[in-house]
């Protein structure tokens, strides 16, 4: 420290501003966060160079875990302008049906293969097999980005 | 609330002995803690990165039965078998065993060999085989490997018990 003495004036300041001005912050930050809804099976998406961002409206989802257990998620409008949600498991020889169901209700809706990296091959090229059928030939693989 | 205020801190010349401990008022302080903390806060919101969900995009032909007429010469194949084993041979070759950066580079390699300047892309014909109890990371890095390459098209096969006898060490 300095070796010599210097008269020192006490200075004052009233913090009080700040320490609201941070829990304002903290607390608009807290009510205006959403977290995503956490999914019911974990999945460890493949990794890949490809930056293009996901969609997230008006898509149609086909989970498959790392035992190639098939789950169909939608969200879709039907005639009656009702929202219909499906969430429901599928069977491979079903997916056929229900795809095309989905569609009906979703036309123009993308198609979204959520599989997991360590899961078989054989399933997706049953997959792809399938979506061929029905016509969706346009179809996102996601990918988490590679580091 | 705080008070930059210290008192002066005692002079003493060297060790005493016992002597009585009186005590004073001490204020510590506080803003250079208060400075790490917003300084940290500010660092870790500007760097702060959220992992949205990506996508690659894949297009499958409506049908199945299309033939298409591939030169022998130009076809470059790529397989992939249980165990993370990637192959890949040009033409009549043999397959080689390789690991996914190198296969990278060998894309990207023959990609500029057989670049046709008129059409603007690679001539080279890519045909994807993978067995069955693959992992289905090795499609996605094989297609990833494929488009970093700036080879978007490729065709798909069954993979057969030839393709598995036409491998090393099968």
């Amino acid at each position: 420290m300095s070796a010599i003495r210097r008269k020192r004036m006490g200075i004052k300041i009233d913090m009080t501003p700040m320490v609201d001005v941070a829990f304002l912050l903290l607390i608009f930050y807290m009510s205006t966060t959403q977290f995503k809804p956490p999914d019911k099976e974990q999945i460890r998406l493949p990794e890949s160079h490809s930056d293009l961002q996901a969609p997230e409206r008006n898509i149609i989802t086909l989970t498959v875990n790392q035992d190639s257990k098939l789950t169909l998620r939608y969200q879709a409008r039907d005639q009656s302008g009702k929202t219909v949600k499906i969430d429901l498991p599928v069977e491979p020889a079903d997916l056929e049906n229900q795809l095309t169901r989905a569609r009906q209700y979703a036309p123009m809706a993308y198609m979204i293969v959520r599989m997991d990296k360590d899961a078989k091959y054989g399933t997706m090229s049953d997959v792809m097999d399938v979506l061929q059928r029905t016509q969706l030939t346009r179809f996102n693989v996601m990918t988490e980005i590679a580091r | 609330m705080g008070a930059v205020d210290s008192p002066e801190p005692k002079e003493r010349k060297g060790k005493r002995g016992k002597r009585k401990m009186r005590r004073v008022g001490i204020r510590i302080d506080m803003t250079p803690m208060v400075d790490v903390a917003f300084l940290l806060l500010i660092f870790f919101m500007v760097t702060t990165v959220f992992r949205t969900p990506r996508a690659m995009e894949v297009n499958v032909p409506p049908s199945k039965d299309v033939k298409v007429e591939i030169a022998q010469s130009k076809v470059l194949m790529l397989r992939a078998v249980e165990g993370d084993k990637l192959y890949w041979n040009m033409a009549s070759d043999k397959p080689v065993l390789v690991a996914l950066p190198e296969l990278r580079k060998v894309l990207l390699d023959k990609s500029r060999q057989f670049y046709n300047a008129t059409k603007k892309e690679s001539d080279l014909n890519v045909v994807i085989k993978v067995q069955r109890e693959a992992k289905f990371h090795n499609l996605v890095d094989m297609i990833d490997a494929l488009s970093m390459a700036k080879i978007t098209r490729f065709g798909f096969a069954p993979f057969s018990d030839e393709d598995k006898k036409q491998l090393p060490g099968a």
